[in-house]
């Protein structure tokens, strides 16, 4: 069971409006947590829908401080659970020819100095996430990791670490003049990728950045929310709000320790996606044979590999916490009697 | 269609097609003329007109062939290119020859911001000036600026050459960089760590060897080195015999 305790003051005074007492309503419609994101063209037409499993997205998977192999057998297994999961082509590449193999959903990060992105990033990921700004590292720099350069600058998969160090990374694109020079990058991209494109920047800069993600036509916006997600969500909806309804970008979020319930309250207030990396991160950080059987360790310690079952402990862990989260999503979407989350209203949730 | 002293040449309108399907005709036109073309022939010509500032212009293009734009084209035209030997007889607007992976790109106007953004192969030539950012991010190839170039030039990169022809802005270079850097004119600031040096004689041939190739005029004398102060004093150690420790 995931559970995670928020720390929004704002969003622990909301609760999901419970049934009615005083009439008979039909609640319970199975939900389908099937997430559809329309790709536009230039002219701002819809031209199809990015469809996802899930409205999930693990955002920031710390494979640097890991190791990479791990990640790529990890991604894969979390993908096919119907997590969409950023990786970048030189990521997924390595020395073994057999690797070199994407998934789907992938989320490629297109970063203000393009670290460690190449041309096949246009080619197959579901969701193109066009990076404004840089998240801090664990030691609060502005900065690519070691084994990240290694990775990007080295895509023959033996790089050793060791050859480089972290480099500082950019947080607004070199080529960008302005901010009205993203609709040119979102028109690049639209050209080269069938990808949806959602715009990522930290909420702080939410009043500036929101009416350009409107203006280039973009297809959403994903908020690093540093703040509480209800004022995030305000804040966009009235900035949306002056737009005519087919115009509206989606809004996913990337906010720290959300529950399965803060989703469901912020999808109720517009957020249409939501990154897990704070559960995520684990399958890559935690010890790696604490996620192993008692027999799969004796195994690995004798040189040899433990298949009495079909699937190893990792991978049943990993598909378990997805679909675990997923069902106290639908439990929760279907408490509201909306058939999807796509349905749900502000008038969902009420002040406690 | 026609061919011209034996060379194949295509003439084609920006002006009437849309940019898919120029790039599908080109690349069309080009498997069509086959394998057996005569390999001592130059490349076959496309003739481009009606480029009118156009945005995002005949990208990912990967064929051998010459490309005349006859004007000016807009933001990240000629992106992600291959193998291409294209010309651009105008000004380029922003991030022209992004990602560029080989080929050649020669802008016969001035560039806009980020030129050669994140470029890991080729040769990227700007006969006017250039805005900020040159270079910015780029990982390999090589890049000439025949006259004046804005602040951060080469900011963010990882390795590659810079061929800077007039003045520069502040804070040219970047010190974690493999990125070299030479320049005729004066710059207005290094960026923190990088220094100023005289050429070496290697530099000097190979300098010479570069200029020619990107067909500007001048001396390779004429040029200094801009380079990161570590790896300048590994080489001053490495020249008076001394093991050279790792700069980084």
């Amino acid at each position: 069971m995931i559970q995670h305790a928020t720390t929004q003051p704002r969003l622990d005074q909301l609760r999901l409006t419970p049934p009615p007492s005083d009439r008979f309503e039909r609640r319970g419609t199975p939900v389908d947590l099937t997430t559809r994101i329309a790709v536009h063209d230039v002219a701002g037409r819809v031209t199809h829908e990015a469809t996802l499993p899930l409205p999930l997205v693990w955002l920031n998977p710390p494979w640097y401080l890991s190791d990479i192999e791990r990640f790529r057998r990890v991604a894969r297994v979390a993908a096919d659970a119907g997590l969409m999961v950023s990786a970048l082509w030189l990521e997924l590449v390595s020395s073994r020819p057999d690797s070199a193999q994407s998934f789907v959903p992938r989320l490629a990060t297109h970063r203000p100095d393009r670290a460690g992105w190449t041309f096949q990033d246009f080619e197959d990921p579901a969701v193109i996430e066009l990076r404004i700004g840089q998240p801090r590292d664990a030691h609060g720099r502005f900065a690519h990791h070691a084994s990240q350069m290694a990775i990007w600058n080295r895509p023959d998969g033996d790089a050793n670490p060791n050859e480089f160090t972290a480099a500082p990374a950019a947080y607004f694109p070199p080529d960008w003049p302005n901010l009205e020079a993203m609709s040119r990058k979102v028109m690049q991209i639209r050209q080269l990728s069938s990808a949806a494109i959602l715009v990522s920047f930290d909420s702080s800069s939410l009043d500036a950045l929101l009416p350009a993600v409107i203006s280039s036509r973009a297809d959403g916006a994903l908020i690093r929310c540093t703040g509480d997600p209800v004022e995030t969500l305000h804040r966009a909806r009235m900035e949306l709000d002056k737009l005519a309804a087919h115009e509206r970008p989606v809004i996913w979020l990337a906010a720290d320790s959300l529950d399965a319930e803060s989703c469901v309250k912020c999808m109720a207030l517009g957020s249409q996606g939501f990154a897990v990396d704070t559960w995520a991160n684990r399958w890559l950080l935690d010890d790696e044979s604490e996620m192993l059987s008692r027999a799969e360790r004796a195994a690995l310690s004798l040189g040899t590999t433990y298949h009495e079952n079909a699937m190893p402990t990792w991978e049943l862990r990993i598909r378990t916490a997805i679909s675990e989260f997923s069902e106290q999503l639908r439990g929760r979407i279907e408490s509201l009697g909306a058939p999807a989350p796509g349905k749900l209203k502000p008038e969902h949730v009420e002040r406690v | 269609m026609n061919a011209v002293g034996g060379q194949a040449e295509l003439r084609l309108s920006m002006a009437s097609l849309d940019d898919a399907s120029l790039r599908k005709q080109i690349a069309q036109w080009v498997s069509g003329l086959g394998p057996d073309r005569d390999s001592t022939l130059q490349w076959p010509l496309v003739q481009v007109e009606g480029a009118a500032g156009q945005h995002a212009a005949l990208m990912a293009l990967d064929v051998e062939a010459r490309l005349h734009i006859d004007g000016p084209l807009g933001d990240y035209a000629l992106s992600y290119l291959r193998r291409c030997d294209a010309r651009i007889d105008g000004d380029a607007g922003n991030g022209v020859a992004e990602g560029m992976i080989s080929g050649v790109v020669r802008v016969r106007g001035n560039a806009g911001c980020g030129a050669g953004v994140a470029m890991v192969g080729g040769t990227l030539a700007i006969y006017g000036s250039a805005g900020n950012c040159l270079g910015a991010a780029m990982r390999g190839g090589e890049i000439f600026a025949r006259g004046d170039v804005g602040a951060d030039a080469g900011v963010c990169s990882r390795g590659g050459t810079m061929v800077i022809g007039g003045d520069c802005g502040p804070r040219l270079g970047e010190s974690l960089s493999k990125l070299t850097i030479f320049i005729r004119g004066s710059a207005q600031s290094l960026a923190d760590g990088m220094a100023e040096a005289p050429l070496r004689k290697r530099d000097e041939l190979r300098l010479g060897l570069l200029l020619i190739n990107a067909a500007i005029r001048g001396d390779a004398k004429e040029f200094r080195r801009v380079l990161p102060k570590a790896v300048l004093e590994a080489q001053s150690l490495e020249l008076k015999g001394e093991v050279r420790p790792n700069w980084r």
